[in-house]
């Protein structure tokens, strides 16, 4: 399984900008934030104790349509959980986060946007670093299908999200709560428990046996997607702060 | 010049401001809208001359469609909701008076075009300096217009969102916007860049809709230029999934059946945007959004890869120097035949890798037509 590819910080105009690159599904996606700013549009919404978190979705090759909208509000609801929004400078003004499917094959209207869900959530959780939003902890996600056998794979490829018979994804922070948990199609309350588990296992490093019971020695494989966040930032720090660190 | 018609609208919506009509052979050439307190016809000497070497060069330029009125003047706000710090404003100023831009460019000087293509048909990277540009295309099988049942359709879509700027707003189309997309539509689709007849598949009941969705990623200044070079690249790059008719039913073959077919791209229109300055006798080519938000005015050329003028609008600001005008017309053919050239290098390249990759040779060799 390849790594995901990840960059920050590389748009000039934004606050704060990311890219993720999701190898298996070929999702890429561009995420922008703005934050804090005025929202002289909305003044009747803002509320005056805390700031407004606005998530849109730009779709590579489409209109926006309705299951973009409902990605946006599952987006804004988590990620307003973790924006500390009552930050000094925040209340009254607008976090407005722009992510942007650049590569892969578009959702349709009838489609599923939970494939897209690591990419949307990293590539924001990342813009949103670069742009020095307060948070009150990263988190990481994962995406899990069950195939009609009952088989959980991690991370599956388009042909198998298109078999699957439901499709899972699970975030949780950096503080060990779970801040999203997604399905897609039937499952049982075991099957869901299982890949809970699973996701709980990965999240806290320990090896997990796969399909056929062998424990992969790939290091790769084990990687959970914290440590393509971790390593991206911290990339990104020691080039900027190369000037600094050589002279020390 | 043979005008055989003058009309003149006074425009109410706008207080002081007069449209001019010029006609030969009943046919609209040259609108002008012009802000005066007399509500006057250009009439200076300058202007006049001005008006008749454009008609000349017009004039030979046939196969422009004279339907749409190739020329338009207009005078009105600056179209941008950002701003610029006073002393910003006055540093890019002070720059100009001494002959400098404030990033060492000449006059004339384009930013370092970069181009790079997806793993798509028609996905297109494009970076002109730091402002950035991508689009993508799609094509889907639709139903032709009623009146014009032998043509496909060709669409640009862009918004502007916060990614680009801080300034744009999702949901709230800025003034700016529009006018972007004016230029586009102006220079691609009616200049008849690509064919449309060619995307035809069943008279009156099926025809592809192509559309090329703009998104931009970062903005610094001249989104314009960029936009079109980007879509013109998306243009050439794309490959449509064959189709044919057999007895009035559409067949569409899948990318693994047929090769896919490219586009037929009629010729290669670029724009050329002019920014220039009130008081400082400076005209620039490909500016920065700061340089943007200092000028006076601006106009924008579009020239076709032979140097066909296909589109010429002054669109906002003060008035600009007719003779400096059409001088900057020879530079801004120059300009495009050199994107253009870029263009056709880094698509070649592309294809050359393709071939490599045996993308295009595998498709070939499972193919009998």
């Amino acid at each position: 399984m390849a790594a995901p590819i990840a960059s920050i910080s590389d748009a000039f105009r934004a606050d704060g900008s990311a890219s993720y690159k999701c190898p298996v599904t070929g999702y890429r996606v561009l995420a922008a934030v703005n934050a804090p700013v005025e929202l002289p549009a909305r003044k009747g919404a803002l509320k005056p104790q805390e700031a407004t978190v606005e998530v849109s979705i730009r779709p590579g090759k489409l209109s926006p349509s309705v299951v973009e909208k409902s990605a946006e509000s599952i987006l804004r609801r988590m990620l307003a959980s973790v924006i500390l929004r009552r930050h000094a400078g925040y209340p009254r003004r607008g976090v407005v986060i722009t992510l942007a499917v650049v590569e892969g094959e578009p959702v349709g209207r009838s489609g599923t946007y939970l494939p897209l869900m690591p990419a949307l959530l990293h590539s924001s959780l990342l813009a949103l670093m670069s742009a020095a939003v307060p948070l009150s902890c990263t988190f990481m996600t994962l995406f899990f299908a069950v195939t009609r056998s009952d088989e959980i794979v991690r991370d599956p490829t388009p042909a198998a999200i298109k078999d699957a018979e439901s499709l899972h994804v699970i975030s949780f922070s950096s503080t060990g709560r779970t801040l999203l948990d997604l399905v897609d199609g039937p499952c049982d309350l075991d099957i869901w428990a299982t890949i809970h588990q699973q996701a709980k296992d990965i999240y806290q490093g320990a090896a997990v046996p796969g399909p056929d019971g062998d424990i992969s020695m790939d290091e790769e494989s084990n990687n959970a997607p914290g440590d393509i966040i971790r390593e991206t930032v911290e990339d990104r720090l020691r080039r900027d702060y190369r000037w600094e660190f050589e002279t020390l | 010049m043979k005008v055989s018609e003058i009309n003149v609208n006074v425009l109410p919506e706008i207080p002081g401001t007069s449209e001019f009509k010029y006609f030969t052979h009943r046919l609209p050439v040259l609108t002008f809208t012009l802000t005066s307190p007399l509500c006057l016809p250009p009439s200076t000497k300058a202007e006049m001359r001005f008006l008749s070497r454009l008609c000349r060069k017009f004039g030979t330029a046939s196969a422009v469609p004279a339907q749409h009125s190739l020329l338009s003047f207009g005078t009105g706000q600056k179209m941008s909701k950002e701003t610029l710090a006073a002393i910003e404003h006055e540093f890019i100023l002070s720059g100009l008076r001494q002959g400098y831009r404030h990033d060492g460019r000449g006059d004339n000087d384009y930013r370092e075009l970069r181009v790079s293509f997806g793993q798509d048909y028609g996905h297109v990277n494009l970076q002109l300096g730091k402002t950035s540009v991508i689009v993508r295309m799609s094509a889907t099988v639709g139903k032709p217009h009623q009146d014009r049942p032998f043509d496909g359709t060709f669409n640009i879509q862009m918004e502007l969102t916060p990614m680009g700027s801080p300034g744009w707003e999702i949901g709230r189309p800025s003034e700016y916007e529009s006018q972007v997309l004016h230029v586009l539509d102006r220079v691609i689709r009616h200049s008849n860049a690509l064919d449309t007849e060619s995307l035809c598949i069943v008279k009156g009941v099926s025809c592809w809709n192509i559309t090329a969705y703009v998104h931009v990623v970062d903005y610094d200044g001249n989104l314009t230029d960029a936009a079109c070079m980007a879509i013109m690249a998306a243009l050439q790059h794309f490959r449509r999934p064959d189709s044919e008719s057999r007895g009035g039913e559409a067949i569409i073959y899948g990318l693994e059946e047929r090769v896919p077919v490219p586009l037929n791209i009629t010729r290669q229109p670029l724009c050329v945007s002019v920014i220039f300055f009130n008081d400082v006798n400076n005209q620039l080519l490909d500016p920065t959004y700061k340089e943007e938000l200092a000028a006076d005015g601006e106009f924008v050329i579009g020239m076709d890869d032979s140097g066909l003028v296909c589109f010429f609008e002054k669109m906002a600001g003060v008035a600009s120097q007719p003779m400096s005008t059409l001088d900057m017309m020879s530079v801004a053919g120059e300009r495009i035949k050199e994107h253009n050239a870029k263009l056709q290098k880094a698509l070649k390249a592309d294809l050359a890798q393709r071939a490599e990759l045996g993308m295009t040779n595998e498709a070939k060799a499972a193919n009998d037509r």
